[in-house]
């Protein structure tokens, strides 16, 4: 049984100057999966905090929507490429509507379906994707880094198809954890973009906990001021509180560790589906 | 059981480079070069207030008479020490730009080296007359806008009192005109730098405006705030 827990919280220079918070996250259970989504709206767009808000909110009635339809398709590739295109219509549509462009509602997106047996991972743009569990976390398709801090692809592009980075892993895992990179100086490391294992361990130990609670991984947001970024951070992790599911894959072999010098591509070795 | 995960605490800080073109000319002869000392000396001091400009923010000094030379190479804002500049020779500003070129380039080289994360570094030019390097100036300055152009500085170009020639120091940048500062205000000049720093470093302002690899954050790599308190109107 997985528990989900997550929460989005403003970040300090986002407080200090006034543009509220523009992540939104979010997760749905249908039919026996699980889909969790997070956003990171542009901080040099004002309409932004919509655009991320209406990336998951339709990222989460489109995967759902999938799960209860028996003639969709079983390929959760296939899925997620479809929710992206959702997503990106559906702000399209109320930009238009708004008489204004897209690009105002600029955001990045990342949705992870959980079924049995199978993790999906779908992102545009500079979100944090860890699966595994302890001694052993994978960051998922990492973004590739421009020259600069903070730059990065948005679904609101006209060729946000290009740039979406779709993972399929076979097997089981402890967590399924997505964050906006907010969190990216505190919970990766920043060169390599592997997970940091001691945090991932906390996560999953917080979560079979009994009294685990969204509102306490609000409060860890919150309390993480000096986070070296001063962005909004969320957080939204499922994590198996029940059940004997090994970490081993259906192959019995271990998941390797995300090669460092490897940031772009999808992990070596693993039944792996990439896009993009 | 309240959520206290540990978290990394080893990642380095992210970077911004500031390369500072200082004109030590015999024309800043007097008070001018004076209080250009005692305004870098107060810059010295404000930055390493400021907790996270001192760690992030990287300073270089090139001053430019004859020559141009290197006389603080890139220093985290903590380790910032004044210098007394003397004034003395012509204005070759042109092999200052290039040599300011040179070294961000190397800094930027050090900065992927080292896992760093960084901010498109900014670079101000600041001259009380003009180039006597004419065709070095030429191309400089036509290597500093496609540099600019190519989002890989920030430039801003700053004349000193009434004898610089605002239409070269025009040349330096296609996006942003230079300012005039007001008399010798030099040490306005760099309070309102040691602020701007500590601005930048605080805030998540750091993204690129390029169509495809989008602006995260702002419409400019590390917004500068507006100049105040040492420009002409």
């Amino acid at each position: 049984m997985w528990k989900v827990i997550g929460a989005s919280v403003t970040g300090t220079s986002h407080a200090s100057g006034g543009t509220g918070c523009q992540d939104a996250s979010g997760w749905r259970r249908q039919s026996g999966i699980t889909c969790l989504a997070v956003a990171d709206g542009a901080g040099s767009r004002p309409l932004s905090a919509t655009g991320s808000a209406l990336a998951v909110e339709q990222a989460l009635d489109t995967i759902a929507g999938l799960a209860t339809d028996e003639s969709a398709p079983a390929d959760l590739t296939d899925w997620l490429r479809f929710a992206f295109g959702r997503a990106q219509d559906r702000i399209a549509a109320f930009a238009s509507s708004k008489e204004r462009e897209p690009a105002e509602y600029a955001t990045t997106l990342a949705v992870a379906i959980v079924a049995a047996g199978r993790v999906a991972i779908g992102q545009v743009g500079d979100s944090i994707a860890v699966v595994g569990g302890p001694g052993q976390y994978l960051t998922v398709c990492p973004e590739a880094k421009g020259e600069y801090a903070n730059e990065t692809y948005f679904i609101t592009a006209g060729d946000w198809a290009e740039h979406l980075r779709v993972a399929v892993l076979a097997g089981s895992t402890d967590v399924v954890a997505l964050s906006t990179d907010g969190l990216r100086y505190k919970i990766t490391n920043i060169r390599t973009s592997a997970a940091f294992g001691p945090f991932f361990d906390g996560l999953v130990d917080y979560g079979k906990d009994a009294a685990a609670s969204s509102d306490g991984i609000g409060r860890f947001l919150a309390r993480l001021v000096n986070d070296q970024t001063g962005d909004d951070k969320s957080l939204v992790a499922a994590i198996q509180v029940a059940g004997n599911e090994s970490l081993a894959r259906d192959d019995g072999e271990k998941w390797p560790e995300v090669p460092p010098a490897d940031l772009t591509g999808t992990p070596p070795s693993l039944p792996v589906k990439a896009h993009g | 059981m309240e959520f206290t995960p540990q978290v990394d605490e080893s990642n380095p800080d992210p970077r911004i480079a500031c390369a500072l073109l200082l004109d030590t000319s015999t024309s800043m002869t007097g008070a001018p070069i004076s209080e250009l000392n005692q305004g870098f000396a107060q810059f010295c001091t404000e930055i390493k207030d400021d907790d996270l400009a001192c760690k992030r923010a990287e300073i270089s000094v090139i001053t430019f008479d004859s020559t141009a030379r290197v006389v603080i190479p890139f220093t985290e804002g903590r380790y910032l020490q004044p210098q007394q500049f003397e004034a003395n020779g012509r204005t070759a500003m042109g092999a200052a730009i290039d040599l300011a070129l040179d070294e961000l380039a190397a800094q930027k080289k050090a900065y992927k080296n080292a896992g760093l994360e960084y901010y498109r570094p900014w670079l101000f030019v600041l001259t009380d007359g003009a180039a006597t390097d004419g065709p070095e100036f030429t191309a400089a300055a036509a290597r500093l806008r496609d540099t600019e152009a190519a989002k890989g500085v920030s430039v801003f170009a700053v004349g000193i009192g009434a004898n610089a020639d605002m239409s070269q120091l025009g040349q330096l940048s296609t996006s942003r005109g230079p300012a005039t500062l007001d008399g010798i205000k030099f040490r306005e000049f760099f309070h309102w730098l040691s602020a701007s720093l500590s601005a930048a470093s605080q805030s998540s302002n750091h993204g690129a405006d390029d169509s495809a690899i989008e602006t995260k954050d702002s419409t400019e790599q590390v917004a500068l705030p507006a100049p105040t308190g040492w420009t002409t109107a």
